[in-house]
């Protein structure tokens, strides 16, 4: 083992302890089952997992939140490996300017785009709509994507798909041969992060959607006028899906990297 | 298999107002394996990418049995590739990247695994055909690049220096086998390097390129021997330079040497002694020689071959290299010595 200076490792737990601190606050006050927001909690039980788990609204809204990501996530993808393979590898002038206009939505404060989505939404009658709401959230996905996948696009051999051509493959099939199998971890991770970027967004949410709500949207509403711990629940619930699902997708990206060099 | 004829004719390609090949014409017989030589930069990639399709030519034809390939694309080209950086598909076991041309072509599964097994016997990797590239060495890794290219027998065989990303024993073993190769399947080779040992040890003809041109294309002896050009007898090993004076009825005299030399060819401006034709005398001078006289300033010891470097009365040095399986004595340095050589190895020079 290599010997560890006191002071880094304290600042170490500093920094962690400054990170999980939320987390740390949030998880006892889940399984209190006083009836308001109290911490320390003085009485522990599942009281408010059971009033999130049965309450149609939260589970609608959980629901929709979930395929509102998933769906977001995954048009953000395959637009975003799309336009990475379309601007191709040489750096010119027009992918410069491109590639500027992808990553824009990471750029532009999310409440400006709330804005523009929201007027857009309600000229075309499409505001209050899931696909509309999906089409946003993929928008300011899609930077990352763009990001993430081309720099692992970058970084693969030219001569690959050239090999391929050679061998009597099309363009696409060489495509699907020689470039995807390498580029589907970062595929992947963007992916997931496209999801995430999703799943935790509320001001296009709000903006855009009245009666539908997604899972922020109905913390915000709920927040609004009472504080009880259901929140905390939901939260932790929150954590928990996260953690399992990028723990998850890391274990996939790895195996995928894995596949490429056992 | 019998392999293809290929030609270029006119063949010029630019980039913006860089002239990568220009009037380009070659005409590679069917099975022959020639090689395109040349400094960084001087045209070979460009020349065999747009042999295999990847690159268009700016104008000029490629043919490949008198099929004209423009706007033919690579897939439809039916010419074998291999690398200089290998180009193994990663995810894919060694057996599937071998496979991977026959599945293109829809070659039934059962043809596929037999075909498969000789390209990789033939490249002595039979036992590595469960294994990832990641999981071989670079010798091995261009084995299976050798063996993917020829497993479809294409009659036409690329290779882009493609060895010279292996150190020089693997090179010269790989070296070796790509011309037992070339011989078992009898395929038209195209292979391009930078390196001159390699072009003179595989080739039947080697074309030595410069600026995007072909100075010079000859079977490696005659290149080496006859170098028609200042550049070509400074590129191919080494060699002496001496201008020509009076180049006049059958004979022009040799300023450097103070002699004078029988010279047919009367174009000629200057000749190449390569150092081994020159011989140092010590005793009486044959009289079917030329003979000039010099003074050895230094000695440089080879092991097999000694090279010395002789100063000549004109102020020119010039190399002469021994081998040291004679009986003579080796003269010291300081020693002013007699040297001869036959004027039929002076190979005259047009430029
Ligand atoms: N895609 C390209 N764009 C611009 N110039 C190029 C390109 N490819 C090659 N060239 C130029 O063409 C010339 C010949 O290049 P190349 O055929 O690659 O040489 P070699 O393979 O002999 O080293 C070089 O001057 C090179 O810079
Ligand atoms: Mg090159």
């Amino acid at each position: 083992m290599r010997e560890r200076n006191p002071l880094l490792l304290a600042f170490y737990v500093l920094v962690v302890l400054f990170l999980f601190f939320p987390i740390l606050i949030v998880v006892p006050i889940s399984f209190s089952n006083g009836r308001f927001l109290s911490f320390p909690p003085e009485e522990f039980g599942l009281r408010w997992y059971k009033a999130y788990f049965s309450d149609p609204v939260w589970m609608s809204a959980t629901f929709r939140s979930l395929r509102v990501a998933l769906g977001a996530s995954l048009l953000a993808t395959f637009v975003g490996t799309l336009s990475v393979v379309g601007l191709g590898r040489r750096r010119s002038k027009t992918s410069g300017i491109l590639t500027g206009i992808f990553v824009a939505p990471a750029i532009v404060p999310n409440i400006i785009v709330a804005l523009g989505v929201f007027i857009f939404a309600i000229r075309m009658g499409v505001s209050d709509n899931e696909l509309t709401l999906i089409c946003a959230h993929a928008a300011i996905g899609l930077p990352f994507v763009v990001l993430m996948v081309g720099t692992a696009y970058r970084q693969i051999d030219p001569t690959l798909e050239k090999a391929a051509r050679i061998m009597g493959a099309g363009p696409i099939q060489a495509f699907l041969t020689a470039t995807l199998p390498p580029l589907t971890p970062a595929i992947l991770s963007a992916g997931i992060f496209a999801f995430f970027v999703s799943f935790d967004e509320l001001i296009i949410s709000l903006f855009l959607m009245s009666s539908a709500e997604t899972l922020p949207m109905r913390i915000w509403n709920d927040l609004r006028f009472e504080i009880n711990p259901t929140i905390a629940a939901v939260s932790v619930f929150f954590v928990l899906v996260t953690t399992v699902a990028m723990t998850g997708a890391e274990f996939l990206r790895r195996r995928a990297e894995a596949k490429q060099n056992d | 298999m019998q392999g293809s004829r290929v030609h270029f004719e006119n063949v010029t390609k630019s980039f913006g107002a860089t002239v990568a090949l220009s009037d380009f014409n070659l005409d590679i017989a069917p099975g022959e394996f020639v090689t395109l030589l040349g400094a960084s930069g001087s045209g070979k990639s460009t020349a065999l990418n747009i042999l295999a399709g990847f690159s268009d030519a700016t104008s000029g034809e490629v043919f490949i049995d008198d099929r004209p390939l423009t706007g033919v694309a690579p897939e439809h080209r039916n010419v074998g590739m291999v690398f200089q950086n290998f180009a193994l598909f990663p995810h894919k076991t060694v057996a599937e990247n071998v496979a991977f041309p026959l599945k293109m072509r829809k070659v039934a599964q059962a043809e596929i695994n037999t075909r498969v097994k000789a390209a990789l016997d033939m490249v002595q990797l039979g036992d590595f055909a469960a294994r990832k590239p990641a999981a071989l060495s670079g010798g091995q890794r261009q084995r299976v690049a050798l063996a993917r290219a020829v497993v479809f027998e294409p009659p036409v065989l690329l290779m882009d220096e493609c060895l010279s990303a292996l150190d020089l024993k693997l090179r010269e073993e790989l070296q070796e086998e790509i011309r037992r190769i070339h011989r078992e399947i009898g395929t038209t080779v195209l292979f391009v390097t930078h390196d001159q040992t390699e072009a003179l040890t595989m080739s039947d003809r080697i074309a030595i390129l410069a600026g995007g041109e072909i100075v010079q294309i000859d079977a490696p002896e005659a290149l080496y021997d006859r170098p028609r050009t200042r550049f070509v007898a400074d590129f191919i090993g080494q060699s002496n330079m001496f201008d020509l004076a009076n180049v006049v009825d059958g004979k022009a005299s040799v300023p450097d040497m103070g002699i004078e030399i029988p010279m047919p060819d009367a174009n000629a401006v200057a000749i190449s002694l390569r150092p081994e034709r020159i011989r140092v005398v010590l005793g009486d001078a044959p009289t079917d020689k030329t003979i000039f006289e010099g003074t050895v300033q230094d000695e440089t010891f080879y092991g097999p071959v000694v090279a010395q470097m002789v100063r000549l009365s004109s102020g020119r040095l010039l190399e002469v290299r021994s081998q040291r399986s004679g009986h003579d004595r080796m003269p010291h340095t300081g020693e002013a010595i007699k040297l001869a050589f036959d004027p039929a190895d002076a190979a005259p020079l047009a430029d």
